[in-house]
């Protein structure tokens, strides 16, 4: 018998909606998936839950310069709802990242519908004192599930051992994400992976980097969306 | 002069450790291979997690005492037992001189805390580290100053959320089951009192908790009034060494409730009504002046009824979000005023004397055997009034009902059998 993965309760192997349909192992019970929230329409560049076809905080990163171009659009998984809350919890406060395997038929099944060829993933990265405390970077995890090739090659600046050098602290902001190295991305489509899509700061901050050195698609994939 | 302590340099060991391909948290105890997870930089404990992870990676402090025993302990009065107690107090010198786990199942009035005076004694007067371990941190702050009175050159460490003793070293420990997980091979006899009220966590990893705060084989004593059916199971298949006492300190028998059916009670409360029978039995106590505790299975309804009431009763609600609580407590002992509505959180502990008891919907799930076993337990307490009327309103027999009754019976049938009653 399995437990639930958040609430420890068995799983019921009959009622269990991922065992019946995917018949991929169940990970969450059916009380705790009935909580979770899927995106369904909404902004059509993001996923936020709106009645309008471009949600506010869309319109805001098309009314920057050039910044509309940086991203062709979001996917999100779930909406970011209490139970979401609680879920993200207990994977970066407390630690727990076996939480994530209760993703993985969800996941699986969106990429699916994808064209595998010349898709890279870039992990948001860590700031590396959590990694240190937490033990992972929960989007490389993420990346880690989708089973394309990940390319894990930026790095945030933000860091101790860089703030002590850091004088022009309005230029360390801007360039808060930088590329680890060169690499020829021509023809390459980049997806961006991070846990939650809150105002789009972060997704559009590495989203310049790679429009920056050339590359034309680049979409952004989160596991919620607040 | 009180003992001198050394403090051996604290040691850190890993949360986690592998032993051949095995892992192990040696801060909770689990040794569940399912519980245990990789991350990126080793393996973590999910058994513990909500204390924070413990992981290959992470330490754990771990402080030795070295004890100089040169006084002798020994109480500071001399606690009058009874012959039951005796003999109870005698099995857990036994319990504990053999090496052996034991259970002392005691109803509900019968003096559980005087029966292990003697065997802490034994214990710390050969050196040793006694842990009294309950799961409420009401139960510390109640026996912390009851122990402090009655244990004579013992330095006492009294551990719960927010305590001032963290990092204090003594001999003898009262903790919350909780703290335990603070604890690594430590103590030479655990006391576990109320094994039955662990309402937060499961019980495997509260097991976790006490085999790996004690050292290895050093025994523990559990104390009851209510075992769990596993416990009732342990003890029908002699797994575990027990101690049964059927009768109270003062000999007389339990109150045994007496059921009485109304029609949808909880529901009239939340409209503002409150049944006649009950309203009735409620006056005919007033009549006689006695003090009555009222139990409703939720906030809600205690203060529809507390509403209801107020303006014909002298009552109070006392809840566990009421911020008077202590206050309203202690007016309801020192007879202020007469009926105390309050949901389960006072079903343990609180001991008042010559009062009558009722529940008020007993068919609520949260009245388990366990639960009204507990509640009838606070009647009758005072051998000046040993009697009680003890009354069950439910709109119907539950299951729980039935079981919590007959082991009340059952503890009776088994004093008079053993011609324990007076
Ligand atoms: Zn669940
Ligand atoms: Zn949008
Ligand atoms: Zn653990």
């Amino acid at each position: 018998m399995r437990e639930c993965l958040y609430c420890h309760q068995y799983i019921d192997k009959s009622m269990s909606f991922a065992c019946l349909f995917n018949q991929e192992k169940a990970y969450l019970c059916s009380e705790c998936v009935s909580k979770l929230e899927k995106v369904q329409g909404g902004c059509r560049r993001c996923g936020k839950k709106t009645t309008d076809e471009i949600c506010s905080d869309c319109l805001y990163w098309q009314s920057l310069q050039d910044t509309n171009k940086y991203l062709v659009n979001n996917t999100s998984l779930y909406y970011y709802n209490d139970f979401a809350k609680a879920l993200i919890q207990q994977l970066k406060f407390l630690g727990d990242c076996k939480l994530l395997l209760a993703f993985k038929p969800d996941i699986q099944a969106i990429f699916k519908k994808v064209k595998h060829n010349n898709i890279i993933l870039v992990p948001v990265p860590l700031h590396e004192e959590r990694l240190a405390e937490r033990g992972f970077n929960q989007s490389y995890l993420l990346a880690k599930l989708i089973k394309l090739p990940i390319l894990d090659i930026v790095i945030r600046n933000d860091n101790t051992k860089q703030s002590k050098k850091r004088k022009q602290a309005r230029i360390v902001i801007d360039n808060q994400y930088q590329l680890k190295e060169e690499v020829d991305l021509t023809n390459k489509t980049i997806i961006i992976v991070d846990d939650i899509y809150t105002t789009g700061a972060t997704i559009h901050k590495i989203a310049r980097l790679f429009f920056n050195s050339g590359v034309k698609k680049i979409y952004s994939f989160t596991l919620f969306r607040s | 002069m009180l003992k001198e302590f050394t403090s051996l340099a604290t040691n850190s060991i890993p949360g986690v450790i592998k032993h051949g391909n095995k892992y192990y948290c040696n801060r909770c105890g689990n040794s569940k291979q399912k519980a245990f997870y990789r991350d990126s930089l080793g393996v973590y404990c999910r058994n513990c997690l909500v204390f924070g992870k413990s992981a290959t990676y992470s330490t754990i402090k771990r402080e030795e005492t070295i004890i100089s025993s040169t006084n002798r302990c020994c109480l500071t009065k001399v606690v009058h037992l009874s012959d039951m107690q005796k003999l109870a107090s005698q099995h857990c010198v036994n319990a504990y001189k053999n090496n052996k786990n034991s259970l002392i199942y005691a109803v509900c009035g019968a003096g559980k805390t005087e029966i292990v005076y003697e065997v802490i004694l034994t214990a710390l007067n050969e050196g040793k580290v006694v842990g009294f371990a309950t799961p409420r941190k009401d139960v510390v702050l109640e026996l912390y100053p009851r122990f402090k009175r009655d244990f004579y050159q013992v330095e006492i460490v009294a551990l719960y959320g927010g305590s001032q003793d963290k990092g204090k070293l003594g001999n003898l420990y009262i903790t919350t089951t909780h703290q335990l997980i603070n604890f690594y091979q430590f103590f030479d006899l655990i006391i576990l009192d109320e094994v039955d009220a662990f309402p937060y966590y499961n019980n495997k990893m509260l097991e976790g908790f006490v085999q790996k705060a004690k050292k290895r084989g050093a025994p523990i004593i559990f104390l009851t009034a209510t075992p769990t059916r596993k416990l009732q199971y342990l003890m029908k298949r002699k797994k575990l060494d027990y101690f049964i006492i059927p009768l109270r300190f003062h000999r007389y028998p339990i109150p045994v409730p007496r059921v009485s059916l109304t029609t949808s009670t909880i529901q009239k409360l939340n409209k503002g009504e409150c049944p006649k029978k009950i309203l009735a039995w409620l006056a005919s106590k007033k009549q006689c002046d006695k003090q009555v505790f009222v139990f409703v299975p939720d906030i809600k309804s205690g203060l529809n009824l507390e509403k209801i009431l107020k303006p014909h009763f002298a009552c109070e609600f006392v809840h566990a979000e009421s911020p008077d609580r202590k206050q309203k407590i202690s007016d309801f002992r020192s007879r202020k005023y007469q009926f105390i509505i309050t949901t389960t959180i006072l079903e343990r502990g609180v001991t008042v004397s010559n009062v009558d008891v009722c529940i008020i919907g007993c068919d609520a799930e949260i009245f388990d055997e366990r639960a009204i076993v507990q509640i009838v337990g606070r009647a009758g307490r005072d051998k000046n009034y040993p009697t009680a009327d003890v009354v069950l309103f439910c709109d119907y027999y539950t299951r729980e009902i039935k079981r919590a009754i007959r082991q009340i019976k059952r503890m009776n049938k088994l004093a008079k059998k053993m011609k324990l009653l007076l």
